[in-house]
């Protein structure tokens, strides 16, 4: 088998089999009732991945039936995303009662701004593919990345400007969804323009981006919580301080 | 084809701005090791009478309208200085109490519930205000009310105080 070859059939297995991890350690930590869609993606990604990698595999299935069950997987991976980067919005937006209102207008807001923009390039794209069926393929995936990708850094960006902190688990869920949406979004764009479809660097580029995302979900579930205890560190005797507290209050 | 580079380029600015705010929130922990050193100092008296509207309506019927033009825009460009470091006073405040709110001791964690609902309102005023400010900076001859934030700045510096009493937080009321 050629190298690149067997760096495509690693980048294929390997996150799935990662994947198996971060639903364990969520099924563990009781993550999955909190974050429904996110463990129904990642068993999604790993159910398909079995099937497609035996098709592929196997002398019994066609081509046609092979591309069938990929536009399926597609058409539904891609909704679960969307799914998911809902639920994060919640999550993070529940976390405060000040910002509990806020949540859906912003996600709503956010989501319409973005569909302007990805209908303004989806018309302005110009596909080389003589395949009409790949032609809508691809502005779809770059619809949907533009909206995934752009959604994720608008929450990113409000909550840095106004100084929301995450839970370690949320944070990651974002941030390795959020690279593997741009990165799927520059080869959607790529693959529309300038490349031929279904080109294998593109490809071994996005599947090593979702390699990536997997491991910075596994490396977010597995990091400790930063807190208050932890990072200031509880001194024993601070009487100077305390006292400078209490003559403070005094003083008001 | 410019759609498309356009698109690419956008692709890796996002992946370098997560990554790049991934960073941050690393070191944002850090922060708390010493929070009183990123707070700024606010005159509340001198910024309450930057934005009293008594002393705007003074200006504006004893001053020439081009005079109290230009002199409103210097008020208004030094209260964006006090509201920019009351925000950026709101954010330290809000990771101190977002970190306060996971203590195992309720008392802490009930005190640092209260700090992330008063800073989150006053980041989200200050926010507010400093549309208002350059709203009015652009228009000077427009009404400029910032309500409510110098009294939420001031409920925050008490709420401090109370958290430092059952927490020493290294002289973070001081700084305030």
């Amino acid at each position: 088998m050629q190298p690149l070859m067997l760096l495509r059939n690693y980048l294929w297995l390997a996150p799935a089999l990662l994947q198996i991890g971060v639903l364990g350690i969520m099924v563990r930590r009781k993550l999955h009732r909190r974050f429904p869609f996110f463990s129904l993606y990642n068993l999604e990604c790993v159910l398909s991945v079995a099937v497609l990698f035996s098709m592929y595999v196997s002398r019994y299935a066609s081509g046609e039936i092979w591309w069938r069950v990929y536009l399926l997987d597609t058409a539904l991976s891609t909704t679960l995303r969307f799914a998911v980067i809902y639920e994060i919005f919640a999550h993070v937006f529940d976390n405060y009662a000040v910002l509990r209102r806020l949540g859906k207008p912003v996600f709503r807001g956010a989501l319409l701004l973005l569909l302007v923009v990805a209908l303004l390039t989806a018309v302005q794209t110009k596909d080389r593919d003589p395949y009409f069926a790949m032609y809508a393929l691809h502005v779809l995936q770059q619809t949907a990345s533009i909206l995934q990708a752009g959604l994720l850094l608008i929450l990113f960006l409000f909550s840095a400007y106004i100084g929301l902190s995450w839970r370690n688990y949320a944070f990651g869920m974002a941030l390795g969804l959020g690279i593997f949406a741009s990165v799927k979004l520059a080869a959607a764009a790529l693959e529309g323009s300038f490349v031929a479809s279904g080109n294998l660097y593109i490809n071994l580029v996005v599947m090593g981006s979702f390699h990536f995302a997997v491991l910075v979900w596994l490396f977010y579930l597995l990091a400790p919580e930063p807190g208050l205890n932890r990072a200031i560190g509880i001194p024993d005797h601070n009487l100077e301080l305390w006292n400078k507290e209490l003559q403070r209050l005094s003083r008001q | 084809m410019i759609t498309t580079i356009v698109i690419v380029l956008a692709a890796f600015a996002t992946v370098v701005v997560l990554l790049r705010l991934a960073r941050k929130r690393a070191l944002a922990v850090r922060w708390l090791q010493n929070p009183g050193a990123h707070l700024c100092s606010v005159d509340l008296e001198a910024f309450r009478n930057l934005i009293d509207p008594g002393e705007e309506q003074f200006l504006r019927a004893h001053l020439p309208a081009a005079e109290f033009r230009s002199i409103q825009r210097e008020r208004l460009r030094a209260a964006v200085v006090y509201v920019s470091a009351v925000g950026q006073n709101a954010t330290v405040l809000l990771r101190l109490g977002q970190a306060a709110r996971l203590s195992p001791d309720p008392s802490i964690a009930a005190t640092g519930e209260s700090l992330v609902d008063t800073a989150l309102r006053l980041r989200l005023t200050a926010f507010r205000s400093l549309a208002v400010l350059y709203l009015g900076i652009i228009l000077p001859s427009r009404h400029v009310s910032l309500a409510g934030l110098a009294e939420r700045y001031e409920l925050i510096t008490g709420q401090v105080v109370l958290l430092g009493l059952r927490y020493p937080l290294r002289g973070v009321s001081a700084a305030l």
